[in-house]
């Protein structure tokens, strides 16, 4: 390992979020909102940038795949540290709330521990938005896209970031790559803005609930999250959320080669598939159970199941009010998730397609032993390590959320809301159940339970494997 | 540059890993998933697995905005086949595929230009061979890169023991009177180092010279710790296409050769074939035999089909008192291996393939480039424009940036070493040497300010 060169890496990140944060400090003098508690983070993390950049200036930059899943797992808890400092600054929040808050944005949950949000000041809210614009796209991935430096060492990096079981390259240089995600990521973006606001939100909401969309996050300027805002405004915000939660490879496609060949990849299908089964069913109960107009029924049904299953968290309704046999569908759309490659969490559609696909194999062979039956995907053969990856990161996904809730139960926490809190946490969602659902909040949760969530937060966004490696003793032995 | 490489072997490997570094866009399509994996691992390309020649995968590829096609597979068929479906579908590509059978390469049909058109086509076998004789030019010499057809070389020598320039500065030393000129240094570490005039070297570090002296390299070697070989024989082990052709080449130049063969009927038909070499019938790796040939030649060659028994030949022949040693191989570990054994030079056929399509793909504004030291150092040959900043000022107060050195001029088609007071004029054509990465600033030679 090369811990001088992971320590530069990890000065850039916070070199990275200083910057960043330098737009809500402009954002808070032009309102006339105090700038105290972002200028003094901005410094924390420029100090930090310099003394990092001042050892590590002798480092070379090669990189071993230890390096990749070192600092990426690092540089998100640095991030959500630094990320933190404007909300316990302002004093609104204790540091472990604001450790929490800056997890659940920057991975683009949107769990808050915040009691009220309409209170505070809109710049600060303007960097929590912006921290889930940052996480969605993966701010590693940012590094490689604005750094030239990295060579083949940023193939690492990304294999650490990028979620899914496997890790295509739209272009031949990992560079180009990054620059072309996070360039068709800021359009989609900026169309979001402009929807927004022909929607009549002001620009600065816009602008926010852009950010959490695309992001799939959560973050919401209003109390009410989505609930606030026009109907036209939440079924744009469907769309958005929709985009955010597909494949960016099929965005490039589609956006720069005008390849409608890839909306038949079996994966977007399966996705269509599982939001418009699931919201049909919705539709149905809800119909016959709330006193709402058949648009309305759609609008609150399609926007649940996608909120839910990209894992954004934004509410047009309280979905708690809902028939407990469409929460526990909620539950399971919660543990999908988006697709690979996109800025949703969860166990991501291609592995439950996987996961699924192994199933004729088996019975193939029980009824035909002597049949050489192969699992394809997309009409490519599905190799033993693919198969391998979505088993092993099901099964250890399943039991960490597990063993999260039971210890946020033992922390005083009634069952319920502690396996959804675990389980929202883990999926990067946002909402949980009971005690923190929909319209609740995170404010009550103890603080020691507050930095679980964010761990499990943390461990969720980069998928299980490329934290838990760091707890292998071969990974320390060099 | 967009570039499609088809092939994963040593060729392609290693032409993916130098053109990423240089900054090209790089897809290479593997045929087997243990390839595709490692250079996944190890380089900044894209990876494709899949057969060949087969045109939707090289659609994938991108073969429409591809700039360069090199088809470089272990099958000429497959490379020829590339090369049609590369041609038919992206025109204006430049298009570079391997090719080894003699039948293919001496096809008029196919390569001079009929059905193949601009593609270019080369062997591993040629460039070994050119590599060969361009080693036979120098004595001592483990590495020869020639420029403007041999007008002017560079050389790399490993220093001797004996070596006067040990332990002192080179600006003390006396290679200037001997017209050599030292333009890189590589230490036993591996480091590269472009010297100026406080260099200090070590025993066993090697050295990188050029010379403007009318006998070459022979006045200096002395200074390098090497005796100027006595004997003027070389003993070429391996009868095949390959020591046909070196054989035919050291004819020419007037110097005796032994061409040894095992197979009786290979012999005679060389015999029939070459007018002043002799042919031997004999199993070279036969102890007693080729310990009595190499007592009396200068240089011998293990140029048979097997590497395994070029480097046992060459240890042979160096117990047995030849002053030079030069084996064929590809493997590369027996390449990293060979120096330490004391062979003096290795040739490897598929390396100098790449140093062959590296020198077809210089950029634009220069003559010719090619590295020496394994890659480490670039030697890049420009003429200078007359717009350039450096005419007419002399060398000494250009103010050269760092690891950049002039190694050789040519003016009026006399070549110079150029010393402080030298001054550069419109249409000198410079041979630069900067060490890998520093390519760029040759710009200031080439670039108007």
């Amino acid at each position: 390992m090369n811990l001088l060169f992971d320590l530069r890496m990890l000065s850039l990140l916070l070199g990275l979020i200083a910057l960043f944060q330098c737009i809500p400090l402009l954002l808070a003098l032009a309102l006339g909102e105090d700038p105290t508690p972002l200028l003094q983070s901005i410094l924390f993390s420029l100090t930090a940038t310099a003394c990092g950049l001042l050892i590590s200036r002798r480092a070379d930059n090669r990189m071993t795949p230890r390096d990749g899943f070192l600092v990426t797992s690092l540089g998100w808890f640095l991030a959500a540290f630094f990320g933190g400092l404007p909300y316990a600054l302002h004093g609104g929040l204790d540091l472990p709330a604001a450790f929490f808050e800056a997890a659940s944005g920057f991975t683009t949950t949107g769990s808050s521990a915040m009691t009220d949000i309409e209170v505070w000041p809109q710049s600060i809210l303007f960097w929590r938005s912006t921290t889930h614009w940052l996480g969605g796209m993966g701010m590693v991935l940012m590094m490689i896209a604005i750094l030239p430096l990295l060579g083949t060492g940023g193939t690492q990096l990304m294999k650490a970031e990028v979620p899914g079981p496997t890790k295509d390259r739209m272009t031949p240089r990992l560079i180009s790559t990054a620059r072309a995600l996070w360039g068709v990521y800021a359009l989609i973006t900026l169309v979001g803005i402009l929807g927004f606001i022909v929607f009549g939100m002001t620009p600065l909401d816009a602008v926010n609930h852009s950010f959490a969309a695309i992001a799939t996050g959560g973050f919401s300027t209003k109390n009410l999250s989505m609930g606030f805002f026009s109907p036209a405004a939440q079924w744009w915000a469907i769309l958005i959320m929709f985009l955010g939660g597909t494949n960016f490879l099929i965005h490039y496609r589609v956006l720069t080669q005008g390849d409608w060949k890839a909306l038949t990849y079996e994966e977007f299908v399966g996705y269509l598939i599982i939001i418009f089964g699931f919201t049909a069913y919705c539709v149905a109960v809800l119909l016959r159970t709330a006193d709402w107009s058949i648009e309305e029924t759609i609008r609150h049904a399609l926007f649940q199941v996608i909120s839910i299953m990209t894992t954004t968290g934004f509410a047009s309704t309280d979905w708690e009010q809902w028939p407990a046999a469409l929460q526990m569908l909620l539950g399971v759309v919660m543990v999908i998730g988006g697709m690979s490659g996109s800025t949703g969490g969860g166990i991501k559609v291609v592995r439950v397609i996987i996961l699924l696909k192994t199933i004729p194999a088996v019975t193939t062979r029980l009824l035909q032993p002597y049949q050489i039956a192969i699992s394809k995907m997309d009409r490519q053969p599905l190799s033993r390590e693919i198969l391998e990856n979505a088993v092993a990161t099901f099964i250890l996904s399943m039991g960490y959320v597990l063993c999260g809730g039971l210890l946020l139960n033992a922390l005083d926490m009634d069952l319920l809301s502690a396996m959804g809190a675990s389980l929202t946490a883990w999926a990067n969602v946002g909402p949980g159940f009971n005690t923190v659902g929909a319209m609740d909040n995170f404010a009550h949760v103890p603080d020691f339970g507050k930095i679980i969530l964010a761990s499990m937060m943390i461990v969720g966004r980069l998928e299980i494997f490329t934290i838990l490696m760091l707890f292998s003793h071969k990974f320390w032995r060099t | 540059m967009n570039v499609i490489i088809i092939g994963a072997g040593v060729i392609g490997t290693t032409l993916a890993k130098k053109l990423s570094s240089d900054g090209h866009h790089v897809v290479i399509i593997a045929q087997e998933a243990a390839a595709a994996k490692q250079i996944q691992e190890s380089m900044d390309v894209q990876v494709m697995l899949g057969d060949a020649a087969d045109a939707p995968l090289l659609h994938s590829a991108g073969l429409a905005e591809a700039d360069l096609v090199l088809a470089v597979t272990d099958s000429d068929e497959n490379n020829l086949i590339i090369t049609l479906i590369a041609q038919a579908h992206n025109p204006k590509a430049k298009i570079i595929a391997r090719v080894r059978k003699k039948q293919f390469l001496d096809n008029p049909v196919l390569s001079k230009g009929l059905t193949l058109g601009a593609a270019l086509v080369f062997s591993p076998e040629h460039a070994a061979v050119e590599m060969v004789l361009d080693l036979l030019h120098v004595d001592h010499a483990f590495e020869v890169v020639p420029f403007k057809h041999g007008m002017v070389r560079i050389a790399g020598f490993t220093l001797g023991p004996e070596s006067p320039l040990l332990g002192r500065p080179l600006q003390e030393s006396q290679l200037a009177r001997y017209g050599a000129l030292i333009v890189a240094v590589e230490n036993q570490d591996g480091a590269v180092v472009i010297p100026n005039g406080g260099t200090v070297l070590q025993a066993s570090d090697r050295v990188l010279l050029t010379s403007d002296h009318q006998s070459g390299f022979a006045p200096v070697l002395p200074l390098l710790g090497r005796t100027p070989v006595q004997h003027r024989k070389i003993v070429i082990a391996g009868g095949g296409w390959k020591g046909e052709q070196v054989a035919r080449a050291i004819e020419k130049r007037g110097i005796p050769v032994v061409i040894l063969e095992k197979s009786l009927s290979r012999c005679q038909e060389l015999a029939e074939m070459l007018d002043n070499t002799d042919v031997i019938h004999c199993d070279a790796t036969d102890p007693e035999t080729i310990r009595n040939l190499a007592r009396r030649a200068s240089t011998l060659i293990g140029m048979t089909g097997q590497q395994e028994v070029n480097l046992l030949l060459c240890l042979l022949a160096r117990q047995g008192g030849a002053s030079r040693t030069i084996a064929l191989m590809d493997n590369e570990a027996y390449l990293t291996l060979a120096p330490t054994l004391g062979i003096d030079a290795v040739v490897s056929p598929k390396l100098a393939a790449v140093g062959k399509i590296m020198r077809f793909l210089s950029p634009g504004k220069v003559i010719d480039a090619a590295t020496a030291f394994n890659g480490h150092v670039d030697a890049v040959f420009v003429e200078i424009p007359a717009n350039s900043r450096v005419v007419g000022s002399p060398l000494k107060s250009i103010g050269l940036p760092k690891q950049l050195l002039i190694a050789a001029v040519v003016r009026n088609g006399k070549l110079i070493i150029p010393k402080g007071d030298f001054t550069f004029g419109a249409g000198d054509q410079t041979l630069i040497i900067t060490a890998a990465g520093h390519f760029h600033k040759v710009d200031l030679f080439t670039g108007a300010v």
